[in-house]
């Protein structure tokens, strides 16, 4: 997998074993991550890579855009993505009523009451060192995106964006409707931690591990050892 | 047609543009990432001074190293491989077989495709081998790695190499060809005593071009493998170039100013390997 694909079980499945232990510990990030829950994500991985469109052998030299025209065409049932993908595969030619979401249940927690994974990892900045005038003007625009009429529409219609703001259009995305009505239900959404991950070589190094595993050429320690071994370098990095 | 001094008025004016690019895109930059290789910033106009502690960083870096001797090691075997490929074809093409003109613009065309187009058309063909062999992809395993990353190489740069030889052999003048035969030199002999020495030029300037290419390759690196497969925390096939872009786009305060640092370090060792090389060569340069 190159890193079009592997982002989706570097990051997003990574993302599950990462939230339950931060939950039984109780924390919302560490410096040492235990792993307390790798044997699931093994688990989840396993299920993922057996009985797959394509041999796990194979797996090392497939591309995200590969996987996204296979669901499309109807090879694969399961495609593990996010509600940014809409776009994409009703172009592709998908119809709203041919889709649906699953939560990603891998054994831990009350699975009966899980909703979907959501969250952000991306922010909207203001350069402190820009002029105050400029700085005003960005926050002006910044609201303007999120009130205004042709602001929220072009949100929400053009780039099927989430928009959590009250004055905001209701998305035409049917991923973020179903989110909303599996919130409403009562489910638990599953946070994103991504902003915890130490780093983006941190990624990188369970991105490999994982290829490495289902190519056959790896074990699942080395994926335990970027997990656990590979948090713990990046951040102290990060802290110095 | 002008006075001495305006002729040199004029030409200093006719410099001046590719001067300024010089200096802007080269002298410029090249003392500052000097200079900031003994900072810490996170940007350029942030930054704080620490001495030498990013040189100390860079040589404790484990990665560093390692890419060191795998670029040192892909760098003997391409140049030779990449030479020895090059000359005999170049010898082959010289011999006057017929459609030789279409042979050299084949060889030559691979030098036309940018590196990472080639590195993914090449990733491509070799995982489909490998698959139809029921072998694991090329970024599973190191050697794979590596011999992925020489064929490429080899493929590409052969062709460029090959013409420089061409014009190097054509270059020999015939008369010494003759006075050889005349004096009963055997084919091989001719070739060893009499056109390798006259095409010691060609082979200079051959050795430094696939010398520093290889060493400062970035692209084909990247798209081929990326670095992978990683074992023990190491990117296996990571090289200089990418382990250093890798390094400064890393985490934490420190990571740039310790990237820049090993652009410095690579640098010099480039510098250094190079210059030796071709004073090694020249030294073997005959006049006829």
């Amino acid at each position: 997998m190159d890193s079009s694909s592997d982002w989706r079980f570097k990051t997003h499945l990574a993302n599950l074993p990462i939230y339950f232990e931060y939950q039984k510990d109780k924390i919302s990030d560490t410096d040492a991550i235990k792993g307390t829950y790798l044997e699931n994500y093994k688990n989840i991985w396993d299920l993922y890579i057996t009985d797959s469109t394509c041999k796990k052998t194979e797996l090392a030299s497939k591309t995200g855009s590969e996987a996204e025209t296979e669901f499309i065409k109807g090879n694969a049932v399961f495609f593990q993505n996010g509600s940014w993908e809409y776009d994409a595969i009703t172009k592709g030619g998908l119809k709203d009523k041919d889709l649906g979401m699953l939560p990603i249940y891998i054994g831990v927690g009350d699975e009966a009451n899980q909703g979907l994974c959501t969250g952000t990892e991306n922010y909207w900045c203001i350069n402190e060192e820009a002029s105050d005038d400029d700085k005003a003007a960005t926050e002006d625009f910044i609201n303007w995106c999120v009130t205004s009429k042709t602001g929220t529409e072009a949100m929400a219609n053009e780039m099927s964006f989430v928009i959590p703001f009250k004055k905001a259009k209701e998305s035409s995305n049917i991923f973020v409707k179903i989110d909303n009505e599996l919130t409403k239900d009562g489910k638990t959404p599953v946070s994103w931690n991504f902003t915890t991950m130490p780093s983006e070589d941190w990624k990188d190094g369970v991105g490999a591990a994982l290829t490495q595993y289902a190519a056959g050429t790896g074990k699942w320690d080395a994926v335990k050892k970027a997990f656990v071994d590979g948090w713990k370098t990046e951040k102290e990095k990060a802290a110095e | 047609m002008f006075k001495k001094p305006k002729r040199k008025l004029y030409a200093l004016i006719f410099l001046l543009p590719t001067l300024a690019a010089f200096i802007v895109g080269f002298v410029y930059p090249f003392i500052r990432g000097i200079y900031l290789s003994f900072f810490k910033f996170q940007i350029v106009n942030k930054a704080t001074f620490v001495g030498i502690n990013n040189y100390i960083k860079a040589f404790q870096d484990d990665s560093f190293l390692r890419s060191f001797w795998f670029t040192l090691g892909f760098v003997i075997v391409s140049v030779i491989l990449i030479n020895v490929m090059a000359f005999f074809i170049a010898y082959g093409l010289t011999l006057k077989i017929r459609g030789s003109n279409i042979y050299r613009t084949v060889f030559f065309m691979p030098n036309l495709i940018g590196g990472i187009i080639l590195g993914y058309i090449w990733h491509q063909i070799f995982d489909g081998l490998l698959r139809s062999m029921d072998m694991p992809s090329l970024v599973t395993n190191t050697d794979l790695g590596f011999w992925g990353l020489i064929i490429l190489m080899c493929w590409q740069q052969a062709g460029y190499m090959m013409i420089i030889y061409i014009a190097g052999f054509q270059g020999v003048p015939h008369d010494l060809y003759e006075a050889a035969k005349i004096d009963g030199a055997k084919r091989t002999q001719i070739l060893t005593k009499v056109t390798l020495p006259m095409m010691m030029p060609s082979i200079t300037i051959c050795t430094f071009l696939t010398l520093t290419n290889s060493f400062k390759l970035f692209d084909q690196n990247l798209a081929l493998t990326g670095g992978a497969p990683l074992t023990d925390g190491i990117w296996t096939t990571r090289m200089m170039a990418l382990n250093i872009y890798k390094t400064f786009y890393g985490e934490g305060i420190s990571a740039k100013g310790v990237g820049q640092a090993e652009g410095v370090i690579f640098f010099l060792i480039v510098v250094a390997i190079s210059l030796a090389q071709l004073y090694f060569t020249r030294r073997r340069e005959v006049q006829a």
